[in-house]
C-alpha cells in the first residue's frame, strides 16, 4: 500500500482539489498507484537506473552562437497584461 | 472525398485534375463536414496554395496534431490553459512539412498534453470512431487517427509517448508508426515525457509513412537529441524485404491476452509470416518484469511531466486568474486551466519524486527500465522483429460507459505493452490485419532503435503480400478507409 497525503502532493504542484474531482483524481492515482506496486517483485540489486532508453553522446562543445531568438514583442504577445515591455503581474513583495 | 494515397493526388496535381487549392480547400470541407460526427478538430488552418514541386510531398493537405507549435496558429493542447494560446515560433516538423510545401489544413483534437489513452482527457471531449462513432479513437493522438480513418487526408501527425499514435491508428484501422526515440525533432513539440516523446505518423499505406517520415526526420540543432544520427531516406530506401527473418513473440506477454479473438487473430499472424518464409520464435521474459512496464512508464513519464508542465502557471502565457498572492494565482490558474485527468497524473510524478519516496518509486521505476533495456538487447539477439497484437480488445464504447472485461494480466500487460516501445526508445509500426463485426483490429511490429528502414521495408513486403491475397481472415487495409461514418 502506498501511503501519501494527497493535499501535500497538490500543494507541491501549485494545485488544489474537493469535491468529486478529488474523489476522480484519488481513483485515478490509485489505480496507477497498483501498477506501481508490482516494483515489490523486481530486485534491482546491482542495477544502475535509465534515465534514456540508450546512451547518447552529443556534449558538443562550439563557440557561442546567436542563432535562435525571439523579440521582446513576440515574447509578449500571450501575456496578458504587458507594461514597459514587461509582463505585469500580481505584486511579489 | 479524395480518399486517395499521397501518391495518387500528387498524380492528379501534376495532370492538373485538381488544383493544389482545390484540392486543400475540398479537403478542409470534408473535415468540417465529417466533424460532427468525429469531434476530431480542434481549429482550421488559413493556408497558402503552394506549388507543385519535386518534392512527393508539395501540395499534399494533412493534420496536425494540436500538441506542436505553429507560429500564429493557435495550438491548445485541447487544454483550458491554452485554449487561446498562440506560439510565436513553429516546431521543426512543422517547418519540415513546409519546407516540403505540404499544407497543413487543421489541427487535431488529443488529450491533454498527450496525456491519457482515450482521448476522454480533452477540453473538447472525444474525438470518435469513424468505424462507429460511440466508440472511442484511444489516444492520445485520436484527431489525427479519425481524420486519416475517415479518408479526408492522406497522412496525419500524431506524438507517441506510450502507444499514443499505435493504438489510436489500431483502433481506427490505419497504419500507425512511432520512429526510435530521437529520429525526429521534438523542438516544438510540447513535452510530456521527454525520454520517451517521440513524433509519428498516421497514414494508411507503408509508402507514405516512408515519404512523410523521409520529411521529418533529421538532426536539429534546436534539439541535442536528434543530433546523433544523420538524416535517413526512408522513401528513397524503401524496398520490401526478401530475405527471410527471425521474428519473435514473447510467450509471456501473448499468454496475458484474454481474448480469444485476438489470439486467434494472432495465430493467423504468425501462420501468415510463416508462410512468407519467416521463421517464428517464441521468446521468454519475466512475467513480473512485464507487470512493471505500466508503472515505470507512468513514474517515468509523470515525473517528467510535472516538470515539463511546470512552466503552464498563467504568469506569461496561458489562462490567468488573479487571486491574492502570486502563489494563489498560479493555483488558481493551474486548477482551472489542468484537467482531472492531468491533475491525476502529475500527482503520480509528485509522489515518485518526493524525497520519502523517491528511492523506491522513481529510482527504482528507472532500474526496473534498465532491466526492461536488457531483456530486449538479449530479445533482438536472438530475433528481428517482435510482433504482438496491439491491444486485448477492438476500440471501446465510451458513449455507453462501455466497460470490456479482462483479466488482470489483461489488463496491466496486454492493454499497456506498446509503451515498451518507448522505455527502450525502439521503433514500431502497428497494421490493421483484420475486420471483426465491422469493426478493425491490428498487429504491432516493433525493430530494434535505429532500425527504423529495416522495419519499414518489412511492413512493405507485409503489406505487398496481402495486396497480392488475403490469409484466411487477414485482409489488406492499403488505402482503406470507413467507407461511412455513423
Amino acid at each position: 500500500m502506498i501511503n501519501y497525503d494527497v493535499k501535500v502532493l497538490l500543494d507541491d504542484l501549485y494545485l488544489s482539489s474537493e469535491g468529486d474531482e478529488l474523489e476522480f483524481i484519488k481513483k485515478e492515482f490509485e489505480n496507477i498507484a497498483k501498477a506501481i506496486a508490482h516494483f515489490d517483485k523486481i530486485d534491482v540489486t546491482n542495477v544502475e537506473g535509465s534515465t534514456w532508453p540508450f546512451k547518447i553522446y552529443n556534449n558538443y562543445l562550439r563557440e557561442d552562437v546567436i542563432s535562435h531568438s525571439m523579440s521582446n514583442e513576440d515574447t509578449l504577445k500571450n501575456a496578458k497584461q504587458v507594461q514597459d515591455g514587461y509582463v505585469k503581474y500580481v505584486k511579489v513583495v | 472525398m479524395h480518399k486517395k494515397t499521397i501518391l495518387e493526388l500528387r498524380e492528379d496535381l501534376l495532370n492538373n485534375k485538381i488544383s493544389v487549392e482545390q484540392l486543400a480547400i475540398e479537403c478542409q470541407n470534408d473535415l468540417k463536414q465529417l466533424n460532427d460526427k468525429l469531434n476530431a478538430i480542434n481549429n482550421y488552418c488559413d493556408f497558402q496554395a503552394l506549388e507543385v514541386n519535386d518534392s512527393l510531398l508539395s501540395g499534399i493537405p494533412y493534420v496536425m496534431k494540436d500538441l506542436v507549435a505553429t507560429k500564429d496558429y493557435l495550438t491548445t493542447s485541447s487544454s483550458m490553459m491554452l485554449n487561446d494560446f498562440v506560439p510565436q515560433y513553429n516546431g521543426t516538423i512543422y517547418n519540415n512539412l513546409s519546407n516540403e510545401n505540404a499544407i497543413m489544413i487543421a489541427k487535431s483534437n488529443l488529450d491533454e498534453y498527450g496525456m491519457g489513452g482515450t482521448n476522454l482527457n480533452s477540453i473538447h471531449g472525444m474525438s470518435c470512431n469513424p468505424y462507429d462513432t460511440n466508440k472511442g479513437t484511444g489516444g492520445s493522438s485520436g484527431g489525427s487517427a479519425a481524420v486519416v480513418a475517415a479518408g479526408c487526408v492522406p497522412f496525419a501527425l500524431g506524438t507517441d509517448t506510450g502507444d499514443s499514435v499505435r493504438k489510436p491508428a489500431a483502433y481506427c484501422g490505419i497504419y500507425g508508426y512511432k520512429p526510435s526515440w530521437t529520429v525526429n525533432s521534438r523542438y516544438g513539440v510540447y513535452p510530456y515525457g521527454s525520454s520517451l516523446d517521440q513524433p509519428g505518423v498516421f497514414a494508411r499505406c507503408v509508402d507514405d509513412i516512408a515519404i512523410v517520415m523521409e520529411a521529418l526526420n533529421g538532426p536539429d540543432p534546436l534539439d541535442m537529441s536528434s543530433l546523433v544520427h544523420e538524416k535517413e531516406y526512408f522513401y528513397k530506401n524503401l524496398k520490401a524485404n526478401d530475405k527471410p527473418l527471425k521474428i519473435g513473440y514473447i510467450k509471456e506477454l501473448i499468454d496475458s491476452f484474454d481474448n480469444e479473438i485476438v489470439l486467434n487473430q494472432f495465430e493467423e499472424l504468425k501462420e501468415f509470416l510463416s508462410s512468407l518464409g519467416h521463421n517464428i520464435i517464441e521468446l521468454h521474459m519475466s512475467k513480473d518484469l512485464l507487470r512493471c512496464g505500466r508503472g515505470v512508464y507512468h513514474v517515468i513519464a509523470n515525473s517528467e511531466a510535472t516538470s515539463n508542465l511546470a512552466n503552464l502557471t498563467g504568469i506569461d502565457f496561458g489562462l490567468q486568474i488573479l487571486d491574492k498572492d502570486v502563489k494563489q494565482s498560479i493555483i488558481a490558474s493551474r486548477n482551472k486551466g489542468l484537467s482531472k485527468y492531468t491533475k491525476a497524473r502529475l500527482l503520480i510524478g509528485a509522489l515518485s519524486l518526493k524525497e520519502a519516496n523517491k528511492e523506491n518509486y522513481f529510482e527504482k521505476g528507472k532500474k526496473i527500465r534498465t532491466l526492461i533495456i536488457n531483456n530486449f538487447d538479449k530479445l533482438f539477439n536472438e530475433v528481428d522483429i517482435l510482433i504482438a497484437p496491439c491491444a486485448n480488445s477492438r476500440a471501446v464504447d465510451y458513449k455507453n460507459n462501455e466497460v470490456i472485461p479482462m483479466s488482470d494480466d489483461a489488463n496491466i500487460i496486454a492493454e499497456n505493452h506498446l509503451s515498451l516501445t518507448n522505455l527502450i526508445g525502439a521503433c514500431g509500426i502497428t497494421i490493421p490485419t483484420h475486420m471483426v463485426d465491422g469493426y478493425p483490429y491490428a498487429m504491432s511490429f516493433m525493430a530494434k532503435p535505429y532500425h527504423d528502414q529495416f522495419l519499414l521495408n518489412f511492413a512493405k513486403e507485409f503489406e505487398n503480400n496481402l495486396l497480392e491475397n488475403n490469409y484466411k481472415n487477414i485482409i489488406s487495409f492499403y488505402n482503406k478507409y470507413a467507407e461511412e461514418v455513423k
